[in-house]
């Protein structure tokens, strides 16, 4: 049996709640619907080659990651904001964004599903 | 900011992850009243600024990651100070980079915090710092307008007292 490696880690977010589940659904559900925004943005610029959008809308979503404890992507945004911004290792980003978005992808299926425990 | 009127509170951040949590976080930790309004672009708060009147504003450095074409941080602190050059701003990035760290001080920052794990409380404790000051501002302008009061009501009562022993 295929075991799913666990993305998230929600620690960050209940210390900063304060034992409030109210707080916490709402910021899934936040994280929910502007990462797959991100992503696509992401793409777009990916693919038109507009690094300085590129490394706009990854220094924000890095930002998200941290709340939902995402650790396994955050050298992968780290190193696409850097190459975006030093214009170095360009044809290593397609690779490091597809490994966002598939990351990203699993991290929202669990995150539903664990949103279920905070209503 | 008077005693009876809450603190107004803006935070501009195109990231509603960040806002909608320090929203959250900052009303559990100030223990006064304070009212606490939300922007996702410097455009938007702009044009709310004059209604607002914030006495701090939060303001992130990048506002236009999700939206290229939306006005900076920097653009905006800019326009905030040539306007409201006494509205104290906590300029806030992920970008620890010491020249963009300065760059925000020289253009009028009151204080520029990381974007960290420590974000919230760095901006609590800054905050806590602002209305000390914003307090003894107000209670030095209480002082002064009563002391200014007492001079005019002593020169009044002694210039009446004189012309009362002049001419009567």
């Amino acid at each position: 049996m295929k075991t799913i490696k666990k993305y998230i880690d929600l620690t960050y977010l209940k210390d900063l709640s304060n034992g409030s589940n109210e707080f916490i659904s709402q910021m899934i559900s936040v994280f929910m619907v502007q990462t797959p925004e991100a992503l696509d943005t992401m793409e777009r610029c990916l693919n038109s080659k507009d690094w300085t959008g590129l490394h706009a809308v990854s220094h924000k979503i890095k930002a998200s990651f941290a709340f939902m404890g995402i650790k396994e992507l955050e050298p992968v945004i780290i190193s696409i904001e850097e190459n975006c911004l030093k214009r170095t290792n360009m044809e290593q980003l397609p690779e490091m964004v597809s490994k966002i978005k598939s990351v990203c992808e699993v991290a929202i299926e669990q995150l539903e599903i664990e949103k279920k425990l905070f209503i | 900011m008077k005693n009876t009127e809450p603190l107004t509170i803006c935070i501009v951040d195109d990231d509603e992850l960040f806002l909608k949590s320090m929203k959250y976080f900052l009303q559990q930790k100030i223990s006064s009243a304070v009212q606490i309004n939300l922007f996702q672009t410097g455009e938007e708060f702009l044009k709310n600024i004059t209604e607002k009147k914030p006495d701090v504003v939060i303001l992130d450095y990048v506002l236009n990651g999700f939206n290229p074409h939306a006005m900076d941080g920097r653009s905006v602190l800019r326009k905030i100070k040539q306007t409201n050059p006494e509205m104290a701003v906590i300029m806030i990035s992920g970008q620890n980079r010491i020249e963009v760290a300065l760059e925000s001080i020289r253009e009028g920052a009151y204080d520029y915090v990381i974007k960290n794990d420590n974000v919230f409380f760095k901006i609590h404790a800054t905050l806590k710092n602002i209305i000390k000051n914003i307090t003894t501002s107000k209670r030095l302008k209480k002082y002064k307008l009563w002391l200014t009061g007492a001079i005019l009501f002593l020169v009044v009562g002694v210039g009446l007292v004189m012309v009362y022993k002049l001419f009567l």
